[in-house]
């Protein structure tokens, strides 16, 4: 359990440095990575809040919405963690 | 057993409402969680895009070891020609620019060169989906919303969106589906350029309007703002229309300093 939340709290970190450094597809393979190896990874919704917060404008291509990063965080999230529950991992 | 499935459902449903919940309050309130959230996070993040930066200009990039020597000497002799072909156009350019000046003067009309910051590119298009730049100039050195930001000192490449105290947020007008107003070609016709993302553009003209490839695209309010030039020219037979399509002279992924002008 110990480890579990070490690598935890170990993989927040890559991401937030990934999320602040790196392109954004990288952040969102990590983000991916989280919600598959771990339960309850509701941290995305941080991690969506830390890019938008850092880099939103509205755009017309988003229609100017400014939470496109949450929105797309969610969306990976719903589906991987409905597959999970059917893997039963 | 059966019990035990029974309180491990109902868990999982718990923490999914307890999800939706959560994400309805952060959704709700999400401009003003941005406002706060977004200066606090400035001041963390700031000094990390500082050290990035510094540490990329004193680092070689270790892809470079990966490069047979022969591959580096054809790129080498490459840019070599490159650079003497530049410098040869530069000359007549700069003719061009010293008349044009001179030109504006007769008229009343010049423009002052002292009227740009000079701003370090923190943050490039790749790393968010929303395609921006992130420079670090702000409210620390008057920047204002909607000033136009160039590369290489008249390239035209966006304008500030977004201003926090030390950094701000520049909006690409190569970014998909934005829009700048550009004149086109040597007769400088005037129509709207449509972004689509990586530095380039695509303009819609009528099929008979006169136009080459290598003409220059300039911004509307100055010839010396170059945005681009023709590099592509499609027509289709049944279109009353020709696409124009053209990139900007500048890598944007490769960008470290940018111009931002002081008036907007």
């Amino acid at each position: 359990m110990g480890t579990n939340i070490k690598n935890r709290i170990i993989l927040d970190i890559f991401i937030i440095f990934s999320i602040i450094t790196l392109p954004w597809w990288f952040s969102a393979i990590l983000i991916l990575f989280g919600i598959f190896v771990f339960k309850f990874f509701y941290e995305f919704i941080l991690f969506g809040l830390l890019a938008d917060s850092l880099y939103s404008v509205p755009r017309e291509f988003f229609t100017s919405f400014q939470f496109i990063s949450l929105l797309l965080f969610l969306f990976l999230f719903v589906p991987l963690d409905w597959l999970k529950e059917r893997l039963r991992i | 057993m059966m019990m035990s499935y029974l309180s491990r459902d109902s868990k999982k449903k718990k923490n999914k409402l307890f999800l939706v919940l959560l994400l309805a309050v952060v959704l709700f309130f999400y401009s003003q969680i941005l406002n706060i959230l977004g200066g606090v996070f400035d001041f963390i993040v700031y000094p990390i895009w500082v050290t990035e930066n510094k540490i990329d200009e004193k680092t070689i990039s270790p892809l470079g070891f990966f490069v047979s020597k022969k591959t580096l000497i054809v790129s080498n002799e490459q840019l070599k020609k490159d650079i003497n072909e530049a410098e040869a156009m530069l000359v007549g350019r700069n003719a061009l620019v010293k008349e044009n000046l001179e030109l504006k003067e007769i008229l009343g009309r010049v423009s002052n060169p002292e009227n740009f910051i000079l701003a370090s590119v923190l943050s490039k298009p790749n790393s968010s989906l929303y395609d921006i730049l992130v420079v670090d100039a702000g409210n620390n050195l008057n920047i204002k919303k909607g000033s136009k930001v160039f590369a290489s000192g008249n390239i035209l490449i966006g304008e500030v969106f977004e201003v926090s105290e030390k950094s701000s947020k520049v909006r690409l007008y190569s970014s998909s589906k934005e829009r700048v107003g550009v004149n086109v070609g040597l007769f400088n016709i005037s129509t709207d350029a449509f972004g689509r993302g990586a530095g380039n553009f695509e303009i819609k003209l009528p099929r008979d309007t006169d136009i080459e490839l290598g003409d220059p695209i300039t911004s509307l309010v100055s010839s010396l703002q170059i945005v681009g030039s023709v590099e592509e020219i499609n027509t289709d037979p049944i279109d009353s229309f020709k696409t124009i399509l053209f990139k900007s002279p500048i890598n944007i992924f490769e960008l470290k300093w940018v111009q931002i002008s002081k008036t907007e």
